[in-house]
């Protein structure tokens, strides 16, 4: 019981999150005319024939990362690029870890010593 | 059982499911790597794992949320911001993900119209929670080190008991 109540509450919380974006979404876009996020987030598409500029990087119309149905699709297929995004974030998680940790060393170190 | 044999236990169910949940997010941030339909129950059982991690941590959630505006430590609080804004963000990309969903929600009968801000908004999320699950991994890192080596028996037995640290 005291579980289901804890779940509500993380999901009330998530709600909260979700419906401040929707809403802050459709205000941002409730005045912004032609192409753009349109009402809840979903963009008015470009006329036909328009430039392929507004879009975000990466995303390509006609299905997941703009190649067919796009599984596992990139620059020709599913070696480096793919497991260098994965390599990637990794390194970049493993230099924070290890700039932190130098940083709490050293300001420990610097801290009086207590007896 | 000994409580310390419990604390013992505990930590190590819940360093395996953050490992599992880390390694979950690590294979979401690459989508090309494991193909779409990987990618999206992935990220799905990702946002579950994190339910599970809070409802673990929940005496730390509440009693520093309780203490927050009054006598928590300096760095406390800077761990309570940040697991905030950690909450936030890993809430909108899962639910970015959900409204750009390409295989899970098709499969229950749902097609939402393609959109565009929620695709960027999707990556975006993604990249920042690259850097605050970086932070937060840093910000418990003595936790993981002792608790890997109590787990591979890299710590003395002789050592007096320690305390456990909650995350
Ligand atoms: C751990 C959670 C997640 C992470 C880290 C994550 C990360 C990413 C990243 C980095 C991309 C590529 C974006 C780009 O190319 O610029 C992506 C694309 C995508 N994600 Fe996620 N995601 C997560 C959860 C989800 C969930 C829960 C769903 C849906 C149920 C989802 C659905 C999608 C779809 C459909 C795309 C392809 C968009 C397109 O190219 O059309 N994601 N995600």
């Amino acid at each position: 019981m005291k579980i289901i109540a804890r779940v509500l509450i993380i999901l009330s919380a998530a709600l909260l999150v979700v419906g401040a974006t929707m809403a802050f979404a459709s205000s941002a876009s409730s005045g912004s005319g032609g192409i753009g996020p349109g009402r809840d987030g979903f963009e008015r598409r470009p006329p036909a024939g328009a430039a392929e500029g507004s879009r975000p990087p990466g995303f390509l119309p006609g299905g997941a990362f703009g190649r067919g149905e796009g599984r596992g699709d990139h620059e020709g297929g599913r070696g480096m690029p793919a497991a260098f995004e994965l390599l990637k974030n990794l390194v970049i998680i493993a230099v924070i870890i290890a700039i932190s940790t130098l940083i709490s060393r050293l300001t420990d170190g610097l801290r009086p010593q207590r007896r | 059982m000994k409580p310390e044999h419990r604390t013992y236990i505990r930590a190590r169910s819940n360093l395996l499911i953050d490992v599992a949940t880390f390694i979950a997010f690590l294979i979401a941030t690459a989508p090309r790597l494991s193909g779409i339909g990987i990618h999206e129950w992935l990220g799905i059982a990702f946002a579950a794992a994190i339910i599970v991690h809070l409802l673990l941590h929940w005496q730390w959630i509440v009693a520093l949320s309780k203490t927050m505006l009054r006598k928590a430590r300096a760095s406390s609080r800077l761990g309570y911001l940040l697991n905030l804004a950690l909450f936030i963000d890993v809430t909108l990309l899962t639910f970015t993900g959900l409204m750009i969903s390409e295989v899970a929600l098709p499969l229950f009968g749902l097609r939402l119209p393609r959109g565009f801000l929620w695709r960027g908004l999707h990556s975006t999320t993604s990249n920042i929670a690259v850097l605050l699950i970086g932070l937060h991994l840093a910000l418990h890192w003595q936790w993981v080190l002792k608790t890997t080596a109590r787990i591979f028996g890299l710590v003395r037995p002789t050592a007096k008991p320690r305390q456990e640290v909650s995350q």
